[in-house]
């Protein structure tokens, strides 16, 4: 019960965050989940670590460094830092992670067709998501176009 | 114990010191333990190594940030030790790496980039390389190891990019599918032109991947596409949103 809810509060917070960067105002918009919660250290450690990852939020690659407000949206900003400083670094590696990406996106297809648990597809396809949204027209005809002999699957350009 | 002049009264001593370890390991490491057990490994029989690997591997659990410079001067002897011929040995190491990832990930990423490095990850990948053939690990702390190279990737863009750069893909290629993965020049040429089949790059059939996907234990699939995962570089904003309310 406990664990659902902090689950919404996170997702509320991330919310939140996602309209006050694209309203891009100065006003501290308070999520209402920090003030629901009783445990106000144990939500925002846990926040951390969950919004940590390349998987959550991000401010996309076009968008100038954090223009967060401070204050209680600190988590969040901190996590919008951590990834668009993760996306320039990847950036500026281009040749290793399109290379990690083509050998790769096939193989994800192929996971995704095979297997049957809800998970497994799940992770397949977030990898698939993020592939395909970081990669530029060129390198996605490379790791797109390699299944077109297959009927289902022909002409993804 | 730093005299080490009879080596009887060593190996009893490290009997001792192991059984502690599994009570107070953080004792253990903050006076100095974790050097005294490592420093002569090479000059001890079999036995005395893996004892002393096995409370190393129990001081590793929950280490503290504090202990960071001592886990930082027997890192090297953990290193080489992920190389050696004796699968408990290796697997003790492995479960050293594990458990110092586990317990700096979460605040202490810095801490991590130090510890993970080039040549931590070149270690680790040429343990997991065998994917398929008999291992010299078993198999949960194997999948621990990915796990841990995830969880790594996951603290700090910079493990991600020195994995990447490492060939990490082709370990992935290979757990994914039982095959290596194609070369660069290959996989240019077959632009449009794959006309091997069922399509993938390398004129790989869809039946190869199934097969191998059917005999790897589920847990390793998982973290296999959890490390994968974490390598791609992040959704752009909004997405995530769209996922997660997609699935859940």
């Amino acid at each position: 019960m406990n664990k659902a809810k902090a689950k919404a509060d996170r997702h509320i917070a991330r919310q939140a965050a996602a309209n006050s960067l694209a309203a891009q105002t100065d006003e501290p918009s308070e999520p209402p989940s920090r003030a629901d919660t009783p445990t106000g250290a144990p939500v925002t450690g846990d926040d951390e670590t969950q919004q940590g990852g390349p998987s959550d939020l991000s401010e996309g690659h076009s968008m100038p460094v954090s223009i967060m407000p401070p204050g209680p949206n600190t988590a969040a900003s901190r996590s919008a830092e951590a990834i668009s400083d993760r996306m320039t670094l990847l950036r500026s590696h281009d040749g290793v992670v399109n290379r990690f990406i083509t050998c790769m996106v096939p193989i994800l297809v192929d996971v995704y067709a095979a297997s049957v648990s809800v998970p497994v597809r799940i992770k397949s396809l977030t990898s698939m998501l993020k592939a395909i949204s970081f990669q530029d027209e060129e390198h996605l005809k490379r790791s797109l176009l390699v299944r077109i002999s297959l009927p289902s699957e022909e002409k993804r350009s | 114990m730093r005299k080490k002049s009879f080596t009887e009264f060593f190996f009893l001593k490290l009997q001792t010191l192991e059984k502690i370890s599994e009570e107070y390991p953080s004792a253990i490491v903050r006076e100095g333990g974790l050097a005294a057990l490592l420093n002569f490994l090479d000059f001890f029989s079999m036995h005395v190594q893996r004892t002393a690997l096995q409370a190393a591997a129990n001081c590793c659990r929950n280490v503290s940030p504090d202990s960071f410079n001592m886990v930082k001067d027997v890192w090297p002897i953990l290193r080489n030790c992920l190389g050696y011929a004796d699968q408990k040995l290796v697997d003790y190491a492995a479960l050293c790496v594990i458990r110092v990832i586990e317990s700096y990930h979460r605040s202490h990423a810095d801490k991590l980039e130090v510890l993970v490095d080039a040549e931590l990850i070149k270690a680790v990948n040429t343990l997991l390389l065998p994917a398929g053939g008999s291992p010299l690990i078993p198999t949960g702390t194997y999948t621990q190891l990915i796990k841990g190279l995830a969880t790594a990737a996951r603290a700090s863009p910079t493990i991600a990019i020195s994995l990447l750069e490492a060939d990490i893909v082709v370990t992935l290629y290979q757990i994914l599918t039982g095959v290596l993965p194609p070369s660069e020049l290959e996989a240019q040429e077959e632009q449009g032109a794959s006309a091997s089949g069922q399509g993938l790059g390398g004129g790989l059939a869809d039946m190869t991947v199934m097969q191998n996907l059917a005999h790897r234990p589920k847990e390793q699939i998982e973290e296999a596409l959890n490390l994968v995962s974490e390598l791609m570089p992040p959704l752009p904003k909004g997405q995530s949103l769209l996922l997660s309310a997609l699935f859940q």
